[in-house]
């Protein structure tokens, strides 16, 4: 069956047994991008391997960015310590990613439960306005190449923060209540969704799965608090947990989640401070010292783990990616056992997997 | 909730959106015209003229519906905003600015540049590029060649319209095909062109020029690729 998400086109499709139109068996067969992203990552330098980590889940690539820029700043250490500046602008651009990831994968859940195409356009237009702001900033929608060892590749251009506080403070919870107003009571989104593709708590942790899947499975992890990076330990903003795990719960941790992120952006935009964006000069050649790093982000599709193993030389060791999408998918049959045929799409969706990163 | 409330809820939602949006037509006076024709009414089936197109900005207070009818309407377009690299020469006096240093192919993520240097008719070697290749379909429009060419020589453009015939010798990018003025780019570019560190950067590669020339005249014949590209300019 598949390929059914529209991400899924040539790289994805299930393997499903049935009885009837019950499903007993499900097996996810992986297709292949040929892309070969980590191995590509060893033969890159440090540098090179940026614009790279943009397509693993290119509608994050903010976040991906984020991760990777991480893992080779702790090896670097202190020559590699972002300013101030730098920080919040990394931490106003992920949390942005978060919305425009959480938008598309309500539209697109919706779509895939059937509700051809109101919801998903509805959610494209907070979208659009994000991915305006990165492509002023950054040069592009979304590859968007924008982060550095120590810091970002740019300084916001001016107006820019203006444009980012007007969306933030006056427009994104709006919207956000209206997306809430037009899906959450809707008797046919309930039925479709309510007690479907359920996974328990224990479940969940022991698939590892990460990200909403997780939280809709009322286990409050999130990286952000259980083990803050940049700067995230001064924002005040809660961890959003559903109750039981099923297709609603992934949909509603979503929405609530873009408004924690709407809350931490309206603390960033505020404090903000002017300085440098990088701690040296610009240099293409990085030193990167020998050593090991794991470092990871809660990127909107759960935690995203860079490993990267250094021996001194321009180029990484050693070089894996701990893909959200890629692990959430092993859940995936234990959430689909039981239910029909219409529900496995349903049940896909709710994962919000990006193809990019399951086959690297 | 009722029976149905939450999907007539939802259906007034959308009701709205769609009156919204005739309204904010009606109120920018767009309503019964086509996006970016003229104002009478048979100007419904009139195009406006290449390049002529009006910019849609969607900010925080845009309501209704999105559609920019492109290519009859477009999106502004960001300084920033990077497709293909192009080379920079600069207008005055034809000078190519890139040196065939080889960084650019070096910091390249998919490897698809590559050059040869000039030489000069005694052998020695002329910072200028004899040619430069660039692969536009590897491209991957990431921008690390700009950012780190310490020369300012190769620059992102915006030019995003490359729709195309034929994809094997027309993607293949060459020294003439990449070669845009400096004054193209210095209206690509304002604010870039414009800043403190690219005008101290001008001034610096003004005296490299300067000597690089020195030295191309001081071998027997200038050097071939410093004369070649002036004449036939790719883009202005
Ligand atoms: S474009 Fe710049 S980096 Fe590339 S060879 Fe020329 S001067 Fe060097
Ligand atoms: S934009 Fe990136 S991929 Fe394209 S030529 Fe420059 S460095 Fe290479």
């Amino acid at each position: 069956m598949g390929p059914q998400h529209p991400s899924t086109h040539g790289v994805f499709r299930m393997n499903i047994r049935v009885d009837g139109e019950t499903i007993v068996g499900l097996k996810p067969v992986m297709g292949y991008m040929h892309r070969n992203h980590e191995k590509i990552g060893e033969r890159n330098t440090f540098l090179m391997n940026f614009p790279f980590t943009d397509r693993l889940d290119y509608l994050t690539s903010m976040g991906n960015n984020f991760g990777y820029a991480l893992a080779v700043e702790q090896l670097m250490g202190d020559d590699a310590k972002p300013p101030e500046r730098a920080e919040y602008i990394r931490v106003i651009m992920a949390e942005l990613t978060r919305i425009a990831s959480h938008m598309w994968s309500i539209g697109f859940l919706l779509n895939d439960l059937g509700a051809f195409f109101t919801p998903a356009l509805y959610a494209i237009e907070e979208r659009e306005l994000i991915l305006d702001l990165f492509e002023w900033a950054a040069g592009s929608r979304m590859m968007c190449n924008y982060f550095r060892f120590g810091g970002v590749a740019f300084d916001l251009p001016k107006g820019w923060i203006e444009r980012c506080r007007g969306i933030v403070n006056d427009r994104l919870d709006k919207r956000i209540d209206e997306l809430d107003r037009y899906l959450s009571e809707n008797e046919i989104l309930l039925d479709r969704s309510k007690g479907v593709g359920v996974l328990t708590p224990e479940q969940a942790i022991n698939f590892s799965t990460a990200g909403p899947v997780l939280r809709a499975s009322n286990v409050a992890y999130d990286i952000r608090r259980a083990a803050p990076y940049s700067i995230y330990d001064r924002f005040d903003f809660s961890v959003i947990t559903g109750k039981n795990g099923d297709l609603y719960d992934r949909y509603y941790v979503r929405l609530l989640e873009m408004r924690e992120s709407v809350r931490i952006l309206k603390q960033a935009v505020r404090d903000i401070p002017d300085g440098p964006i990088l701690p040296g000069k610009k240099s293409y050649q990085i030193k990167v010292p020998a050593g090991e790093a794991y470092a990871r982000v809660e990127n909107p599709k759960g935690e995203l783990g860079y490993y990267v193993v250094a021996d001194g030389s321009p180029t990484a060791y050693r070089y894996h990616v701990r893909s959200p999408s890629f692990i959430n998918l092993t859940a995936l049959e234990q959430m689909c056992m039981g239910h029909t045929i219409a529900d496995v799409v349903g049940i896909l969706g709710s994962l919000d997997i990006v193809l990019g990163e399951v086959d690297r | 909730m009722g029976m149905g409330q939450g999907v007539i809820r939802g259906h007034l939602i959308t009701l709205r959106r769609f009156l919204l949006t005739f309204w904010r037509d009606a109120r920018t006076g767009g309503a019964f015209k086509r996006r970016g024709g003229g104002h009478q009414v048979l100007d419904f089936f009139r195009k406006p003229g290449r390049g002529n197109e009006p910019t849609v900005l969607q900010d925080s207070k845009t309501d209704g519906l999105f559609t920019v009818e492109y290519p009859d309407e477009r999106l502004p377009v960001y300084e920033r905003f990077r497709v293909l690299p192009v080379l920079v020469y600069d207008t005055e006096d034809g000078n190519v600015r890139c040196t065939s240093c080889n960084i650019c192919a070096k910091v390249c993520p998919p490897q698809c540049i590559w050059m040869t240097q000039a030489k000069s008719p005694k052998g020695t070697v002329v910072p200028l590029p004899e040619d430069f290749y660039i692969d536009m379909d590897v491209c991957m429009n990431c921008g690390l060649c700009s950012e780190y060419c310490p020369f300012d020589a190769i620059k992102m453009d915006q030019n995003f319209e490359l729709s195309n015939y034929e994809r094997h010798q027309t993607h293949i990018y060459s020294l003439q095909d990449l070669l845009v003025s400096s004054e193209y780019y210095s209206k690509t570019h304002p604010d870039a062109w414009q800043s403190s560190e690219e005008t101290v950067e001008r001034g610096k590669v003004a005296k490299k020029k300067d000597q690089r020339l020195q030295k191309a005249l001081g071998a027997t014949k200038p050097a071939p690729a410093a004369a070649k590209p002036a004449a036939q300019p790719a883009k202005v």
